[in-house]
């Protein structure tokens, strides 16, 4: 323990060691030319001395420059799309020649690696998967939205459209943990961030690390991936200004369609007459219907129609601007977003509050050079979004509601001027929902600070750096809802005179006022002290050592003393590596993590890992053999990252709780009580996740095909479960949590990319990429179980389970032949099951895992980008593999509500609260009895159709018909063209002269067109059975200005 | 250049010097996780132990956890009188939705994966393993006196001991874990063990009870009635002992019957002991004898007084019947003396024959309810059966069959010639010990023994319920059309008296539900009281053919079937009841005096939750339940057809189930399936 208390105050003390004192000397001068790699002079290179704040200079147009220096300065040459050169100085000359190579044929191209380090690609051996920025600059609502298909290792999902709903999941390496903590780490320059907080334009790089190696520097928090994002920082240069303005067209295309009321009324018909009632409306009800004769009695309402409008709006405003000098540098950056939702406003209501998403956001990262050794960052950065909802909140509820509301129920409005309801809540009218509800605004801020210090210690030793940062995040959410509640009422008849009998379902409620404020804060203090040297020309060496300590509260979860107590970690890790020659390479990394979950000697977990890599095509004789080959690289690695949280935020699972009470004892009151209200286990650790991963990468025909496989392996043990298996005589108040689960899940990610340059005006790139991953529970501790195929081991996370569908009852003798169902009493047409235990009845014990979770397995993008000049079109596809989901009978989970989804697609859901799908009114795609489909006119050839994709109807829900099974199960795979990009750089005279450097105008067309099996559904959502804000079509047109 | 060097070390010396006192400034990181400055003030388990306050609480809160004993008609405690022959009730109806779970129990509808609420064996567990944690960490308080230490190990003792006692009555003999407390996170293999034999958990229950018996206290205060005393636990180990020596688990023919092939599965010993040992019915008699000695002990009774009836006259199969009490039955009012302990008139924390009692809620919001008639507010449903109506006595100790045809009719072919159906019926109203009976009776119920009134609501029984100005003195009537009777409730409705005959053990006259005014006497509940003693001692002497020593604890007890002690003991209890005691010839036959005994324990227990224990040791289980349920015809609109005996109608009657596994509650099938070598209570799969 001495040593790991030194090793996390070592870092703090060296940096604080006093600056070198400097010395005058000599000025020499010195002029020459900067040329590019055909002898060509560059104008507008920027000069300075390094480490000097004052003196910079640029080139003129001839690429000419004089500057001064003292014997033993480095000149420094930037400039945009050139390696940036350095020059030592050791006399005065006048002609110096300065060769800039181009950017694109770099070797000592960089990547993000973790802790706000960079290596080389070359000497780099962990599983990242770096995005390139230009990527990522779509008018999507969030970065984490242009993850899957554009990044190898990202498995996303989308599952609303709604404005600040419409936000992707994703998972690095899809989901590796039953546990707590499935989601990837988010670092925002090496702090704890939010990808939707960030605008793209302020990243400057983005990659994603996958494997132990890459991650293992992170000890607990690496377990499920780590996104590192860096954003831009000051140059010296001139000031660069960025102006983006766009503006977006939503659509939503794919709503799934409803029977219209007399169409309806005839299937309410059949579906009561098929189960033996009475017809449910007359003849002359159905020509009332028809003709629209009572729009009281029976209307006939769209409910989509009332309440959306298909095309809403978006805009986003950005500026940035970067420059400084030698002394401080800056980026400063503004954005701001407005988005309105479909939602169909009642412009008389006082109350109309139409649904948006506005955002503002800021950043500002400012390097300042204190000494010549020792450099400051301030950095700021803060994101504030309002989102304003109708008083009802819940807009989830209003999809329901339009899936599952008859057009036949209730009207838009009575013509007696009353507000329609079936009831209160979902049960009333969307229009109610939207516009009589009062209004509801949730503001969310998320904002950072962060200073850091840089100090050069080459003065005690050659390559030695230290670095130290502390940060503060503040969140903080307030939300302010003015809910009431009209009367609503339902007319069950007309009087004599004509007019309507209304019966009040809902009592008015006056306007009532709430407010929720939470607030969340973390204070974050890390310490680098970093070590690089190159011995010799052949080895490279780098060493890190890395501290750092956390402290965050959430007002949402301090709700006791206990669960008030800050979630603190701390921790050292460290890394080393070593390259020979760029062909063998080594890095070895260790966390040791610190968490105040455990009980003190258990707090610490250590997280080593490995990793080498192998550079075949450095050799001489590799070159030689296979010229083709520009650079290729096999590389391994192996080892453990930790998590410490458990499910549904138990702290202190050691602990055991107790309370004092004051109780009864055989009678006699009032005796003090003492008793335990948890029971803690004494030897938990941290939970573990040992991964593997190999990796080949390369580079072919002179850097025409670069591309990237990995695959992967993560076994997870010691997942953190409630104890279920301890006895019940051992006498526990209540079982221990322990880590008892494990689960592996392997799997591959790759891409590959093409890129020629078809001529001096036209380059072509091709890319794609796969993310493929599945996983074994392999211990979940349950309480007994009768079969083997009811325990969770052995199947893949999340199994759906259900009934295995024998198809339809094809009659009566079908039935009685068959294994009694125990759902109620079924008839011809109805769903039969397999009896897979073979007693004779089908129950719970039947069920079986019929498919892995929701979530895709496997997830690919591809595209290309076409440069003609200063024309570029870019194209995204995005798909994924088979993802099972079911039309029925599956619950769904949102924001604590689980609803078993049926409703809004199996007719008559409900019964009065129970919409028709239009796909139910072909008579070939349900089960008609065939006397009925005589007596009514229906072909015969389409009754008692086997295949048939609704069962017998029945008006109200049929608790046969309606269990999960395999009879609802479709494949929600599908392939989006995700993205169509058409940029035009402008660069006209005119501009100039005001200053613009340059101008593009992009056009971009986002979920254009998809190809699945679904149809009704964006297959994304399909589990949900139109009960979400579906995901829009969006065309935007953006501008970016460069002064 | 040397003057460089030597500033740049002396840089260097610096640094370092920096960096040491930085690294003392910035220590704190060393206690950066740890939480427990946060708990300091906060109360956690260690805590429980620090001092003797804290320890004592912590022990009482296992003792918390015990089912409250009176609660065994509803709730989740044990079968209960439901589950015996003594009881039923109209409201059924299986699974979840049935809440008596004494009538899923005798439907055989308890299996080991649905309990209702019997499944107590993990709570007991639960208080087990408090008391174990107490008896480990006893030494850890600073503060903790010799006599606080004495204290709380024997209650705690005591609290262990009767967890277990819990489960060897309910579940049969359990997994024994002596003092240990069992790791709470280990491999499920590290749970493997078997359970005790029924032999050897009795050994060591009854061991317990001993050992905490020398640490108890003698008396408790009267604010802390319901705190066990070393008459407690004398007595419950009187009644484990007599339990062990019964029949069903002393050798014989019927632990051959019920257990003969249940054997330990890990080492082939029998569960049950196969080999019948009489020593253990002088342990018994000795057990009791020990209770009956400490003097502290006596039945209730109550001076007789102008209400008081004259003992009927003519006894003469009991010499002694006219002396005074204890000597005879004359002295006291019989009926308050027997009803007085139930109903809330004599005070339980200062009556002499509640050995251990607790008070309780429990008759207020369920018991008392569920008797009395919906008129009044009750549920009119808590029936008694026609074999408990039967087995009282006539007050002047016949048998209902030997007063046939005397004072005693039942049917028109009982009158002598020329009687007519009036005949069956009463003509003078009685008021006797404050009890009014009203005129037109059904002769049934005239003439019977004073318990008969104290316990049973019958059909033209007076509910005084005096509390209530408006809704008092009324006059239950249970025909078909009567607002108390079937049809009035509702066609459909259970809350009629299934037999004719509801519970009125607990009654106090001024007992009332609604009305105005209305209010409860509080009660309390005899878990073990100085009567059941008496006749254990008793049965205990009569099954003896020997004479045995029995050394308990520091004293020795000779015991054999002294007759006069059998006869004293015996008719004490009858004498309080107003009833001649055994006549010699019965004394003489060791059958009869068992037969008594048997009657008497069924009548003077009624829903005490004695009788599912005691027909079940004298292995006479199956044919008492075999035996259909009787009463009174509830279908019936008049006399005529009211008075019938006939079987209840309803589900719950027909689907009752005779089946040896009943002897116990199943042990859960999650915990047969963590233990591969725990056996299964016979009869349960």
């Amino acid at each position: 323990m001495k040593i790991f208390y030194f090793l996390c105050i070592l870092p703090l003390c060296l940096w604080l060691s006093p600056a070198l004192a400097q010395q005058a000397e000599e000025q020499l001068a010195i002029a020459g030319t900067v040329v590019d790699s055909k002898g060509q002079p560059i104008s507008k290179v920027s000069i300075y001395v390094k480490d000097k704040p004052t003196g910079a200079t640029s080139t003129d147009e001839k690429g000419k420059f004089t500057i001064k220096a003292v014997y033993g300065d480095w000149l420094v040459f930037t400039s945009v799309g050139y390696d940036v050169a350095e020059h030592l100085v050791v006399e005065s000359t006048n002609n110096l020649e300065i060769k800039m190579l181009d950017k694109s044929t770099n070797i000592d191209e960089v990547v993000v690696v973790g802790l706000g380090a960079k290596q080389r690609k070359i000497s780099s051996v962990g599983a990242i998967t770096t995005v390139d920025v230009k990527q990522l600059q779509s008018p999507a609502p969030s970065i984490a939205n242009m993850l899957g298909g554009r990044a190898a290792g990202i498995i996303s999902m989308q599952t609303s459209g709604e404005p600040g709903s419409n936000i992707s999941d994703f998972w690095v390496r899809g989901i590796g943990t039953f546990g707590a903590n499935a989601k990837a780490l988010v670092l925002i320059d090496g702090l704890e961030g939010d990808l939707n907080t960030i605008d793209p334009a302020d990243v400057e790089s983005f990659s994603i690390l996958k494997d132990a190696s890459a991650t293992a520097v992170y000890g607990v928090r690496g377990a499920n991936g780590v996104v590192l994002v860096t954003t831009k920082r000051g140059t010296v240069d001139r000031i660069q200004i960025t102006g983006r303005a766009n503006t977006t067209l939503s659509r939503l295309n794919r709503l799934p369609k409803y029977l219209r009321a007399y169409d309806y009324a005839l299937l309410a018909n059949e579906a009561s007459v098929v189960r033996g009632s009475e017809p449910l409306f007359n003849d002359t009800e159905l020509g009332i219907i028809q003709q629209h004769l009572d729009p009281d009695m029976y209307p006939d309402v769209s409910w989509q129609d009332e309440i959306l409008n298909r095309s809403f709006w978006r805009q986003s405003y950005y500026a940035s601007g970067r420059g400084g000098s030698e002394v401080a540098r800056y980026f400063l950056s503004l954005g701001g977003n407005s988005e309105t939702a479909a939602y169909k406003v009642d412009k008389n209501s006082i109350y109309s509050s139409n649904v948006g998403y506005n955002t503002y956001n800021y950043r500002l990262n400012l390097d300042i050079n204190l000494t010549k050794t020792t450099k400051v960052f301030l950095g700021s950065d803060g994101f504030l979004s309002v989102k304003k909802e109708p008083g009802y909140g819940n807009t989830d509820a209003i999809w329901k509601t339009q899936s599952t509301l008859t057009p036949i129920s209730i009207p838009l409005q009575y013509s007696n001027g009353l507000l329609p309801g079936l009831g209160a809540g979902q049960r009333s009218s969307p229009y109610v929902m939207i516009n009589r509800t009062g209004n509801y605004n949730n503001q969310n801020y998320k904002g950072k600070v962060t200073v850091a210090l840089d100090q050069d210690l080459s003065s005690l030793l050659e390559g030695l750096k230290i670095r130290g940062q502390g940060a503060y995040d503040i969140q903080s959410y307030f939300a302010e809802r003015r809910w009431m509640q009209p009367a609503l009422y339902e007319a069950t008849g007309r009087n004599l005179d004509g007019s309507l009998i209304m019966v009040q379902k809902v009592q008015e409620s006056p306007a009532s006022y709430l407010k929720t404020v939470s607030q969340y804060r973390k204070y974050h203090f890390e310490s680098t002290l970093n070590y690089e040297k190159k011995f010799g020309e052949d080895h490279r060496t780098s060493a890190l050592v890395y501290y750092y300590l956390s402290d965050a509260k959430d007002t949402d979860d301090a709700t006791s003393n206990m669960t008030a107590i800050p979630v603190r970690y701390q921790g050292v890790s460290s890394r080393f590596t070593y390259g020979y020659k760029d062909t063998y390479l080594l890095d070895a990394n260790f966390g040791y993590t610190g968490s105040e979950n455990f009980q003190p000697g258990r707090q610490y977990g250590f997280f080593p890992s490995v990793a080498v890599g192998w550079v075949p095509s450095s050799y001489q004789f590799v070159k030689d053999a296979a010229p083709w080959l520009d650079y290729f690289k096999i590389r391994a690695s192996y080892g453990t990252v930790g998590n410490d949280r458990i499910l549904n935020a138990v702290r202190f699972p050691y602990l055991t709780k107790a309370d004092i009470y004051n109780s009864g004892v055989w009678g006699v009151g009032g005796i003090e009580t003492i008793s335990e209200t948890r029971i803690g286990a004494d030897n938990l650790a941290w939970e573990r996740s040992i991964k593997s991963n190999l990796g080949i990468e390369g580079k072919l025909f002179n850097n025409k095909i670069d591309f990237v496989i990995d695959f992967f392996q993560d076994q997870r043990n010691g997942i953190f479960q409630p104890r279920v298996q301890v006895p019940d005589y051992v006498g526990v108040i209540s079982n221990p949590y322990a880590n008892v689960g494990r689960m592996k899940s392997s799997g591959a990610d790759g891409n590959l990319s093409y890129t020629t340059k078809l001529n001096s005006d036209m380059t072509l790139t091709l890319r794609g990429n796969f993310t493929y991953s599945k996983n074994v529970v392999q211990n979940w501790e349950q309480a007994y179980l009768e079969y083997s195929y009811l325990e969770f081991n052995g199947y893949p996370y999340g199994s759906i389970r259900g009934y295995q569908s024998l198809g339809l009852f094809k009659d009566e003798d079908d039935i009685k032949y068959s294994p009694t169902q125990s759902f109620g009493t079924v008839l011809p047409g109805d769903i039969k099951y397999k009896d897979v235990n073979g007693d004779g009845i089908i129950n719970t014990l039947d069920k079986v895992p019929l498919t892995h979770s929701n979530y895709p397995l496997t997830m690919y993008g591809f595209g290309g980008e076409f440069r003609y000049k200063n024309l570029s079109l870019g194209v995204l596809f995005k798909g994924t593999g088979k993802t099972s989901f079911f039309y029925v009978g599956q619950p769904m989970t949102y924001k604590d509500v689980t609803e078993n989804t049926g409703m809004g697609y199996m007719p008559f859901f409900g019964g009065t609260d129970g919409n028709v799908i239009t796909l139910a009114n072909d008579p070939a795609n349900r089960w008609i009895p065939r006397d009925y489909a005589l007596q009514h006119g229906i072909d015969l050839s389409l009754a008692e159709n086997p295949n048939a994709k609704f069962p017998r109807l029945q008006y109200g829900n049929n608790s046969n018909n309606s269990q999960l099974s395999s009879f609802w199960m479709d494949d929600a795979r599908y392939l989006r063209l995700q993205e169509v990009t058409l940029n035009y750089t402008l660069s006209p005279k005119f501009l100039k002269r005001l200053g613009v450097r340059s101008m593009d105008l992009q056009f971009v067309g986002n979920n254009l067109y998809i190809w699945d099996n679904v149809k009704i559904f964006d297959p994304e959502q399909a589990a949900w059975g139109g009960r979400k804000y579906p995901i829009p079509t969006t065309y935007s047109l953006q501008a970016y200005i460069n002064f | 250049m040397k003057d460089m060097k030597t500033s740049v070390i002396i840089k260097r010396i610096t640094k370092f010097v920096l960096a040491i006192q930085l690294l003392f400034m910035v220590a704190s990181c060393k206690d950066y996780l740890n939480i427990d400055k946060y708990f300091d003030d906060e109360f956690n388990i260690d805590s429980a132990y620090t001092n003797t306050r804290y320890i004592e609480a912590y022990m009482w809160g296992a003792a918390a956890l015990f089912p409250d004993e009176s609660n065994t008609i509803r709730s989740n405690y044990t079968p209960g009188p439901m589950a015996t022959d003594e009881a039923i009730n109209g409201l059924t109806g299986t699974g979840t939705t049935n809440i008596y779970y004494g009538m899923d129990f005798v439907t055989g509808n308890i299996t080991p994966d649905f309990y209702g609420g019997l499944n107590q064996w993990g709570k007991y567990y639960k208080i087990i393993r408090k008391a174990n944690n107490v008896l480990k960490n006893l030494d850890v308080p600073r503060d903790m006196s010799y006599a606080d230490r004495n204290r709380i190990e024997g209650y705690t003792r005591f609290i262990r001991a009767y967890a277990y006692y819990n489960l060897i009555i309910d579940f049969g003999p359990p997994i024994l874990l002596g003092d240990e407390v069992v790791n709470t996170n280990e491999d499920i293999a590290y749970y493997d063990r078997p359970r005790a034999t029924y032999d050897e958990a009795m050994e060591y229950i009854c061991g317990e009870f001993e050992k905490a018996a020398i640490q108890l206290p003698t008396d408790v205060s009267l604010l802390d009635f319901g705190k066990p005393t070393k008459g407690a636990a004398f007595a419950l180990i009187a009644r484990l002992r007599l339990i062990h020596a019964s029949p069903l688990f002393n050798g014989g023919p019927v632990a051959a019957s019920y257990f003969g092939s249940w054997i330990r599965k890990t080492d082939g010993t029998h569960y049950v002991s196969q080999q019948y040992d009489e020593k253990r019915w002088a342990v018994a008699a000795a057990a009791a004898k020990r209770v009956m000695d400490m003097g502290r002990y006596k039945l209730y009774t109550v001076p007789a007084d102008e209400r008081t009836p004259t003992l009927p006259a003519g006894v003469t199969s009991d010499p002694n019947f006219y002396g005074s009490y204890p000597n005879g039955a004359g002295g006291i009012d019989a009926f308050r003396s027997y009803s007085d302990v139930f109903t809330g008139e004599a005070v339980a924390s200062i009556n002499p024959e509640y050995i251990w009692g607790r008070n309780t809620e429990y008759f207020r919001t369920d018991l008392n309810q569920g008797a009395f008639p919906p008129t009044l507010g009750g549920w009119g449903r808590f029936s008694v059966t026609q074999k408990v109506v039967d087995a009282y006595l006539m007050d002047d100790g016949r048998t209902k069959e030997e007063a046939r045809g005397d004072t005693y009719f039942e049917a028109v072919a009982d009158l002598p010639a020329g009687g007519t159906f009036d005949d069956l019926f009463t003509a003078q109203s009685r008021n006797f010990s404050g009890y009014p009976l009203n005129a037109g009776i059904f002769k049934m119920y005239a003439n019977r023994e004073m318990r008969f009134y104290a316990s049973i609501g019958f059909n033209g029984a007076v509910w005084q319920a005096l509390s209530s100005t408006t809704l008092n003195t009324h006059t239950a009537k249970y025909f078909y059309q009567e607002p108390d009777g079937r049809g009035g409730v509702s066609a459909s409705s259970p809350n009629y008296p299934l037999t004719g005959y509801v519970i009125k053990k607990w009654v106090n006259p001024f007992d009332a539900i609604s009305g105005t005014g209305a209010r409860m006497m509080p009660k309390a509940y005899p878990i073990i009281r100085y009567a059941e003693i008496l006749l254990s001692y008793a049965e205990a002497l009569n099954n003896l053919t020997g004479s045995h020593t029995v050394q308990l604890g520091d004293k020795t007890y000779t015991a054999s079937r002294d007759e006069s002690e059998i006869k004293a003991s015996f008719n004490s209890v009858r004498y309080r009841a107003g009833l001649p005691g055994l006549s010699s010839a019965q004394l003489a036959n060791k059958a009869e005096v068992q037969k008594q005994i048997e009657r008497e324990r069924m009548v003077e227990f009624l829903w005490e939750n004695r009788r599912f224990y005691d027909v079940r040791r004298w292995g006479k289980y199956e044919e008492t339940e075999r035996e259909p349920i009787r009463g009174m015809n509830p279908d019936g609109a008049d006399r005529e057809s009211f008075y019938k005996r006939v079987s209840p109608g309803t589900s719950s009657f027909l689907t009752r189930q005779v089946d040896k596994k009943l002897i116990w509650v199943p042990i859960p099938r999650a915990e047969m399936r963590r233990l591969p070598s725990l056996d299964q209570n016979p009869g349960y799969n």
